[in-house]
């Protein structure tokens, strides 16, 4: 009887256990996930100077009176923290903060670091409360999942929020508005000079040459290099070009601009039609050129399969002469590179290792080539269609978007987190010092614009300032660098409908980044290449002209 | 009464017991593994994540226009092609050598040799696939990697293993063994323990040496399991995992590299095109179990054991 009863009990305590576990709805969707799971029983001072028992009493009043927002905080920003979430006390602090500050208790949910997307579809699915986001208008506005932002755009309050955006300087409005003049987020990223080429100061001087002007200039450099090999052993690479699943992506983005007019999809005045940027001639001259850098030895013969992590690897051993690539894989692997290089001492320099043309190199059609990045982004922060205060996140959006508030919610509170280097002489770019060892205290982030890490100033123990941080803050916006992609960038392309309209279009890129890896390595003669459009036509590039000439009519007519 | 012709009620009063404690496994299984199936129908329709579960009903049908995309697509032979001749190469070199491998550990007489063995073999299972292809890059890389190093130091050229099509299958292969084949030798190892100690004194009394108690009497032994094991993997042809793929392909080996698995991430999943992914899922499992079902009827028509 006993083993009876303590098998009942067993077996009990498993169906008890397995339903439980299959009904343990999260009341709290921040819970498990978010930077606000626990509760604080802080006795410190508060930001605002107000004590625990204050700071209790706002919570508490906050719970009965205020609206909740939840934000899906899956900018990306938390990479930067190793993924690691704020220590909850300090996030509730911050909680009862912006409370204190505008009336709002804003509940964060902190993706995991490499399936956000995944979880935002589920917390969507779920019907969990989830106020606001970040993510591509396009892929969620026909569906009535978000709504448009026009009416809280005209308050007072969000004036500054929609200046920083505004045609005077990011133009981001336009990439956020269909055509029936609905802004359906905030934008996020701005245009960015972001791939330059880069070459090694020290290794210009060995050669006696100055920083290279033209791509003809660049080219006297490689092959001096090539044959020089200041590395040793043969073990030079004269250029780093950015790989990837179009061996050709980095080389339009750092040289596209010196062969292409336009960049980017190009209306052909012969038949009126939008057409990809591999149907024009300069492409051709431009895989032929890389063709050249690959038989040569001048780009590195696995360079198809690199990512940024064998990139850095590569330019902080000191073995790279320059480098075609996202500007970061050189600034911040800068200072490994400096304890390789210890010849080169950037405070006597004035200078780091690696530096660039600032006037933008010239290519062979004699314009710049360097063609800049997110000029065409739609990625926004959207607003749910379930929100119950839409007014409570855009006011919450509008107070996070002023310098020292950003700030405070991404590195913590003034005098803890950061402080003004020089708050008396503060103009238009606020300068700080962080006072921490981590990147960031990390309760959230709002990412707009980019130019608002810019506004922190990082040194190296040496004193000389941050080579990405500096980078940041002079050169991501060197607009006289680099050239503008055309009407790529100015409409709003919708990928759904270019998905119905040629279902085969993922064929044809994979086809055509195939062939052009065989341009390349060499095993598809150049001679071929007009067959190669022809082929590519025949697997039905002509359903994407069209579609492509009809959405650009479309924007037109929109104008 | 007839003992036999008791009713159902009386059996499941008697041992209610035994079906409470099955109770939570059945109830696992319908929640988690039964119930989810009902999502296979968005193979048939344009269906959206964010819709939820509402969606996979209310969303519009669009009868095989996933699947005809699939079948559509230039690269579909392509892919079903290199999907398979992936996982069959991994079946015929990968299947034997962790019995070959169980085989020899279980003749190891030292028990902390035989232990020291077992967890060094165990150990590359648990690595990531990052780190396994960082691995592979370090041996196979044409720039001072471990291999071409050898190649260098007898005066030859060079090979840059990973841009070739050519080499992809064997790397791919290779590795998958060495990270496997500790782990796959478990279930072996299991099965041998099993095996009649007995049998082996008198093998010896009869003057059966190692390699012959290890043919008659290990490998028959565990014949049934090496079977079942077999018509499973079978099963699985079609499953050629993305993760590894999608570290070491680039355009250049698209040609051997790119599986079905692959092609899915790139049209489905980046996109977020859950219907399209399921449509393709859809086939491979129902490729998958024409296999199961064709291998588990050879194997019993071998006389062997099959799964049911």
């Amino acid at each position: 009887m006993k083993k009876r009863m303590v098998a009942m009990v067993i077996a009990a305590s498993m169906v008890i256990g397995i339903m439980s576990g299959c009904g343990s709805g999260n009341s709290n969707p921040t819970q498990g996930t978010s930077a606000a799971s626990g509760t604080s029983e802080k006795t410190e001072t508060t930001a605002g100077g107000d004590s625990a028992e204050t700071s209790a009493q706002v919570t508490e009043a906050a719970d009965e009176e205020i609206p909740t927002i939840v934000y899906y905080n899956n900018s990306g920003g938390i990479n930067y923290n190793d993924g690691v979430a704020t220590d909850p006390d300090y996030y509730k602090r911050m909680q009862d903060y912006i409370i204190e500050q505008i009336g709002v208790k804003v509940e964060v949910i902190i993706p995991p670091q490499d399936n956000a997307a995944e979880k935002l579809g589920l917390l969507l699915a779920g019907g969990d409360q989830l106020d606001f986001w970040w993510g591509n208008w396009r892929d969620y506005y026909e569906d009535g999942i978000i709504i448009p932002i026009n009416e809280y755009l005209e308050m007072p309050e969000a004036k500054s929020l929609y200046e920083d955006w505004d045609e005077n300087h990011y133009d981001g409005w336009k990439r956020m508005t269909d055509l029936n003049g609905n802004i359906w987020g905030i934008p996020r990223l701005c245009k960015g000079a972001t791939y330059p080429v880069y070459v090694r100061n020290d290794w210009l001087e060995l050669l006696g040459m100055d920083m290279p002007q033209t791509l003809d200039d660049l080219n006297k450099y490689l092959y001096a290099i090539k044959d020089l090999d200041p590395y040793g052993n043969g073990e030079t690479i004269p250029l780093v070009l950015q790989g990837g699943a179009n061996p050709m992506d980095g080389a339009v983005y750092c040289f596209g601009g010196g062969f292409l007019d336009p960049v980017g999809r190009w209306l052909d005045e012969a038949d009126g039609k939008v057409k990809p940027d591999y149907l024009q001639a300069g492409y051709k001259d431009l895989v032929d050129q890389v063709r050249q850098w690959y038989e040569d030895g001048i780009i590195h013969i696995e360079y198809m399969g690199n990512n940024n992590t064998i990139r850095r690897e590569q330019i902080t051993s000191g073995r790279v002469a320059a480098t075609a690539c996202w500007y970061s894989d050189v600034t911040i692997t800068d200072e490994g590179l400096s304890a390789n290089v210890p010849d080169w001492d950037v405070t006597e320099r004035g200078d780091y290792i690696f530096g660039m043309n600032h006037n933008g190199l010239i290519g062979p059609n004699g314009k710049k080539m360097e063609i800049f990045s997110n000029g065409n982004s739609t990625q926004a922060l959207m607003i749910s269609s379930k929100c119950k205060h839409p007014e409570a996140v855009m006011k919450f959006i509008e107070w996070a978007n002023e310098f020292e508030n950003s700030i405070t919610i991404q590195r913590g509170f003034e005098g803890e987190g950061w402080e003004y280097s020089d708050k008396e002489n503060a103009k238009e770019m606020h300068i700080i010092n962080v006072l921490n060892d981590k990147d960031y205290v990390y309760c959230m982030d709002f990412w707009i614009p980019n130019q608002r890490e810019a506004s922190v100033t990082d040194f190296y123990a040496s004193g000389v300032q941050n080579m990405h941080n500096k980078y940041l803050q002079e050169y991501y916006s060197e607009y006289s660098r680099g050239s503008d992609q055309d009407f790529e960038w100015s409409v709003a392309w919708d990928s759904a409908a270019m998905s119905e309209a040629c279902p085969f279009l993922g064929d044809i890129n994979t086809y055509r980044n195939e062939q052009f890896a065989k341009f390349i390595n060499g095993t598809r003669s150049m001679d071929t290449w007009d067959q190669f459009i022809e082929e590519c036509y025949d697997m039905g590039l002509d359903a994407y002209i069209e579609e492509s000439t009809r959405q650009y009519n479309n924007w037109l007519n929109s104008r | 009464m007839n003992k036999n012709k008791r009713s159902l009620w009386y059996y499941l009063k008697k041992d209610r017991l035994i079906y409470i404690m099955m109770l939570p496994g059945l109830l696992y299984y319908l929640i988690f593994h039964y119930l989810p199936m009902i999502g296979i129908i968005i193979a048939f329709k344009d269906y959206k994540p964010y819709w939820g579960l509402k969606g996979i009903f209310t969303s519009e049908w669009v009868g095989l226009k996933h699947f005809n995309k699939f079948f559509r697509s230039m690269y579909f032979g392509r892919l079903l092609k290199n999907t398979l001749l992936i996982s069959i190469y991994g079946l015929i070199f990968g299947f034997p050598l962790p019995i070959i491998l169980a085989l020899f550990i279980n003749e190891l007489k030292s028990l902390r040799f035989k232990k020291t063995v077992q967890t060094i073999s165990y150990l590359p299972h648990f690595l990531s696939a990052v780190i396994v292809v960082g691995i592979i890059r370090n041996i196979v890389s044409a720039d001072g990697g471990l291999i071409n190093g050898i190649i260098s130091a007898f005066g030859g050229k060079p090979i840059p293993f990973l841009q070739k099509p050519e080499w992809f299958r064997t790397i791919y292969v290779v590795s998958g063994i060495w990270q496997g084949i500790g782990w796959s030798s478990i279930i072996y190892l299991a099965a041998m323990s099993g095996i009649d100690q007995e049998l082996y004194d008198a093998a010896k009394v009869d003057g059966g040496g190692v390699f012959k108690r290890m043919w008659h009497i290990t490998l028959s032994g565990i014949a049934p399991v090496v079977s079942i094991q077999l018509v499973l993997n079978i099963g699985h042809l079609l499953s050629v995992g993305r993760e590894k793929i999608l570290l070491l392909y680039s355009p250049q080996t698209y040609s051997t590299a790119d599986v079905i698995s692959t092609y899915v991430y790139r049209e489905g999943l980046i996109n977020q095109n859950y219907s399209f992914s399921t449509a393709v899922g859809l086939f491979n499992s129902l490729v998958g179990i024409v296999m199961v079902l064709g291998s588990n009827y050879i194997a019993k028509r071998m006389g062997q054991e099959g799964i049911w």
